[in-house]
């Protein structure tokens, strides 16, 4: 038996039974033992009290802080230019893609006085369509886009071209995908065949190009594209 | 309730407080109800190198230059069901020329058409309407997406009918390959899940997976069929050629096997 309880077994013996009596009772009689029994007790009540504290606290932390401490950095690079990371993260909600703009992206280029490669395939092709991906934030084109129906080959190609700093998680999987190499003309082309489908990417004087051809037989004629394209420089 | 109590309580409600919206929320049973909002292709997140000793495309089958590869423009938030639709429509122009008034789908050797920046455009806010988009709540409902193509179509002179393909694990991959085969295109409703890429290397495919973030309907046309000699056995991979109405990944493959909430095969005439 504890000693605690031979104690509440006297007091009893004694005619005392309320819980407030017997305490009283101890206290008269021991009453060292009745206070560092009371500080023990509440030093353990608190103890508890700031364990479930700090768990709770760390619950929040991990489920509430946490995700927006990683996530807001993330967006702030994508507006920001002043932090150390000069490159633009795009998702689709960012931007505005508008099919069939009037201009080709050759009369862009001449009326903005850029210097980025593009085909002058405008003869050739059966239809051309340029595509405009446009900033919601600043309106800044982010990125321009030529598809272009070749009859004779019946073959599609499609050139989009970016800055080299700007990522549009539309074209995440194509990055992710072109991991092979092959240098054409001195430029790195990473490059991928899926399905008659050939993706190629490279980097020129600042701008990324992305370069799809649609229904081919090998990668070749990707290649043939890419120094097509270098040509032009 | 004494203080302590009540402190102790009030801590443990705190500490409950971040999870209470998990167990808010809905179980994932899918109804009729379930709302299809197209999401975003994420990109590749898992690759499997499959090195071979021999490999043999055992099917390869699609329907007549596949389908359109039309994709959501700005203004059509969760427009994946709008998108399909014009898939479909834009598929069967072909045959059935009043279904883009004033515009061919196709070239003269047959290919599909790029997107257009007018026509199609017109076709993909008219289904986006006609199907209620976002109106009861974000997406469309499979009947949403059924009702609204229908309308179309029956609105511009033809009869469309769905016939199922099975739901859930019991896709019926057999009626699947016989409506390819006869050139009809098959919508699928599908919960997040994975689109695959096939990159062909020496004595090598790699499979990339990339994952569709939200329900999404999207157009299957084709399937596909490897079979792989390994230096430990044989193994046969069997997909569905599907038209995903993403941009970037306008065409890739899903695996049969894959769960999906519902499958119809269209029919125009």
């Amino acid at each position: 038996m504890r000693e605690e309880d031979k104690l509440n077994k006297m007091i009893r013996q004694d005619g005392i039974n309320t819980q407030s009596e017997i305490l009283e009772e101890l206290k008269r009689r021991y009453p060292q033992y009745v206070e560092h029994s009371d500080k023990k007790q509440a030093t353990v009540r608190k103890r508890k009290f700031a364990v479930i504290l700090a768990i709770a606290a760390a619950a929040v932390c991990v489920a509430v802080i946490v995700p927006c401490a990683v996530l807001l950095p993330n967006k702030n690079n994508g507006t920001d230019n002043g932090g150390k990371d000069n490159n633009r993260y795009c998702t689709q909600d960012d931007y505005e893609v508008t099919e069939g703009v009037e201009y080709t992206i050759g009369e862009y280029r001449e009326n903005s006085n850029l210097n980025f490669l593009y085909f002058d395939w405008y003869e050739l092709g059966e239809e051309c369509v340029t595509v405009c991906y446009t900033s919601k934030s600043d309106n800044e084109v982010l990125c321009l886009e030529e598809r272009v129906y070749l009859p004779e080959k019946d073959e599609f190609v499609q050139l989009s071209i970016t800055r080299s700093n700007v990522y549009l998680s539309e074209f995440a999987t194509t990055i992710t995908n072109c991991n092979r190499e092959y240098v054409v003309k001195n430029h790195t082309v990473n490059w991928d065949i899926n399905d008659s489908i050939a993706t190629g990417i490279f980097e020129d004087n600042g701008y990324r190009y992305f370069i799809q051809v649609k229904l081919v037989q090998d990668e070749n004629r990707l290649f043939e594209l890419v120094a097509e394209l270098l040509e032009t420089k | 309730m004494n203080k302590t109590n009540r402190i102790k309580t009030c801590a443990l409600l705190l500490l409950c407080l971040p999870f209470c919206g998990g167990w808010t929320t809905a179980p994932n049973n899918q109804t009729d109800d379930d709302r299809y909002v197209g999401g975003e292709l994420i990109a590749t997140y898992a690759s499997e190198t499959i090195s071979y000793v021999s490999r043999e495309v055992v099917e390869n089958i699609s329907t007549v230059k596949g389908t359109p590869e039309y994709r959501a423009v700005s203004g059509m938030e969760n427009g994946c069901g709008a998108v399909a639709g014009a898939i479909i429509v834009g598929f069967y122009d072909k045959y059935y020329g009043n279904l883009i008034p004033d515009w061919d789908s196709y070239y003269s050797t047959g290919t599909y058409r790029m997107q257009n920046g007018t026509y199609v455009q017109t076709l993909l806010f008219d289904l986006y309407n006609r199907m209620q988009t976002n109106v009861v709540a974000p997406g469309v409902s499979q009947d949403e997406f059924k009702n609204g193509l229908q309308s179309y179509v029956v609105d511009h002179g033809y009869n469309l009918q769905y016939t199922s393909l099975g739901i859930g694990n019991s896709f019926n991959y057999s009626a699947f390959k016989t409506a390819v085969n006869s050139n009809q295109p098959t919508v699928l409703f599908v919960q997040p899940s994975n689109l695959y890429l096939l990159s062909e290397r020496e004595n090598q495919d790699v499979v990339n997976s990339s994952n569709i973030s939200g329900n999404h309907i999207m157009v299957a046309y084709g399937y596909y069929e490897v079979k792989y000699t390994l230096s430990t056995g044989t193994r046969t991979d069997k997909y569905l050629r599907v038209a995903t109405g993403f941009s970037g990944t306008a065409t890739a493959f899903y695996k049969i096997g894959s769960y999906v909430d519902a499958a119809y095969k269209i029919t125009i005439n």
